[in-house]
């Protein structure tokens, strides 16, 4: 009967300590995704934050500055004065210490430089989301939003100027405003295709950086979550004033 | 009755028993939380799939106002749908160019969008829709008469967002406005136009809406 109990208090003892440990392993993992969610619903509203900004506006108002060179720092994508848009910003598999942010080419989609104007509207590169409204008891307090606003850039095909001067070729238009249009779309492609080079648009990256909690609860890498936003007035006669296009 | 008051036996079968409950129980609340874990992932990637789905249309409106790509439906006035141009790019990676639409097609080819992170998003603009009555303006006349010609251009545009699997389709509505000045009457029907002025083509408020996560080949905004 002694020896019984013994293996009965010893059976409930193991058995009972694993499930504890799978009940922690659980809350961790519900803490996780709950937290993951609120990561993705700040980037979201500051995603929306920035692009409902007049184009002008949206800038960094400081370079943003260099980082650690660890995966979970998302200021490590900042390569000087250029962003490093990688094709997969977060690292394959877990880590228990993060590694290095891949910087090889096979992961580089694009080298773009910021967007910094230190003007009214600007974006600060870098917050602390309890400054600006979020709830002082969330479990979010003091995670960091990063803010990258960057131009993207676009080649031109070699015969743009040749398919659009003519598109707009017409035997209804009159001699001299066909001479204008050809004329002036050559000079406009060229000048669109030197500036979209450099300037297509704007890329806006957020990258949403959760704090520990006790539990050890949270995510290993940043949420990250990008857009293009390019000037709404943007046009082809921009270079010449010829208003077509 | 002796054997059944017997409680020799007992404590071993009852604490496997309540261990496998709470080792059921347990179970239980993890493939729960494993859940959570992957609907939280699945919204992150919906979020991102959205937001490139979003840009996308912005781009198109862009590359029709940049590349002028309405300009040529106002220079062959008499023959809108013929001339409408597109945006063209064979991969994400490749330069931008212009096509003309292929005959019989009322949509452009899609234009692919690398946004990094492994969100990527392709659009698709319509042939040009007139939209005189939308905005007020008169109908086209089939002849034109000498004098100024109000013209109003609207293209649908479908933008498929893609992030971790997910996909999530958009679509808008932009709208141009533009004039064209009839000068001579060459003969009945043939018309020389002296000038045109086009405005950029601007999102349609309230034309924003999501689609359903595939649309047809033949018409994108199916679904939407």
């Amino acid at each position: 009967m002694l020896i019984e109990a013994l293996v009965a208090a010893v059976i409930m003892l193991g058995g009972g300590l694993a499930t504890i440990a799978a009940y922690d392993s659980t809350t961790r993992a519900s803490h996780t995704a709950e937290r993951e969610a609120e990561a993705v619903a700040i980037a979201e509203s500051e995603m929306e934050r920035i692009a409902s900004k007049p184009y002008a506006q949206i800038n960094d108002c400081v370079a943003p500055g260099a980082g650690t060179g660890r995966a979970d720092d998302p200021n490590s994508w900042v390569q000087g004065t250029q962003f490093f848009v990688a094709a997969d910003f977060r690292p394959k598999g877990g880590y228990a210490t993060p590694p290095s942010v891949d910087l090889s080419a096979s992961n580089k989609l694009a080298l773009e430089p910021f967007a910094v104007a230190n003007t009214p509207g600007c974006v600060q590169p870098q917050a602390d989301s309890s400054s600006i409204g979020v709830a002082s008891d969330s479990k979010i307090t003091h995670t960091k939003i990063f803010r990258f606003v960057s131009y993207t850039g676009q080649q031109c095909a070699s015969n743009l100027g040749t398919t659009v001067s003519t598109s707009l070729a017409s035997g209804s238009l009159a001699g001299p405003t066909q001479t204008t249009l050809t004329t002036t779309a050559g000079t406009d492609v060229a000048a669109l295709c030197a500036a979209m080079a450099g300037q297509q648009a704007k890329r806006v990256t957020i990258a949403v950086v959760l704090n520990q909690v006790d539990n050890g609860a949270g995510l290993k890498y940043p949420v990250y979550l990008s857009t293009l936003i390019p000037s709404p007035d943007a046009s082809l006669h921009a270079a010449t004033g010829t208003v077509i296009g | 009755m002796k054997r059944l008051r017997d409680e020799k036996g007992f404590a071993v079968p009852i604490a496997i028993w309540m261990l496998t409950l709470g080792l059921l129980f347990g179970g239980l609340a993890m493939s729960q939380a494993l859940l959570g874990l992957r609907k939280a992932n699945a919204t992150w990637n919906s979020t991102r799939a959205h937001t490139a789905a979003e840009a996308g249309v912005r781009m198109a409106i862009y590359n029709i106002n940049t590349l002028g790509l309405n300009g040529a439906s106002l220079t062959h006035f008499s023959s809108v749908g013929d001339w409408t141009q597109c945006a063209a790019k064979a991969t994400a990676s490749a330069p931008l160019g212009t096509a003309s639409i292929t005959a019989g097609k009322a949509w452009c080819d899609p234009v692919v969008i690398d946004l990094g992170g492994g969100a990527t998003v392709s659009y698709q603009t319509s042939s040009i829709i007139n939209c005189n009555v939308e905005v007020g303006y008169n109908p086209l006349p089939a002849l034109l008469a000498l004098g100024t010609v109000q013209d109003c251009l609207k293209r649908k545009i479908v933008a498929t967002g893609t992030a971790g699997g997910v996909t999530r389709r958009v679509y808008q509505e932009a709208r141009a406005t533009g004039t064209a000045n009839v000068v001579t009457a060459v003969l009945p029907g043939t018309n020389l136009i002296g000038s045109v002025t086009l405005q950029p083509a601007r999102a349609v408020p309230g034309t924003l809406r999501e689609c359903t996560p595939v649309g047809s080949a033949a018409d994108p905004s199916s679904g939407c």
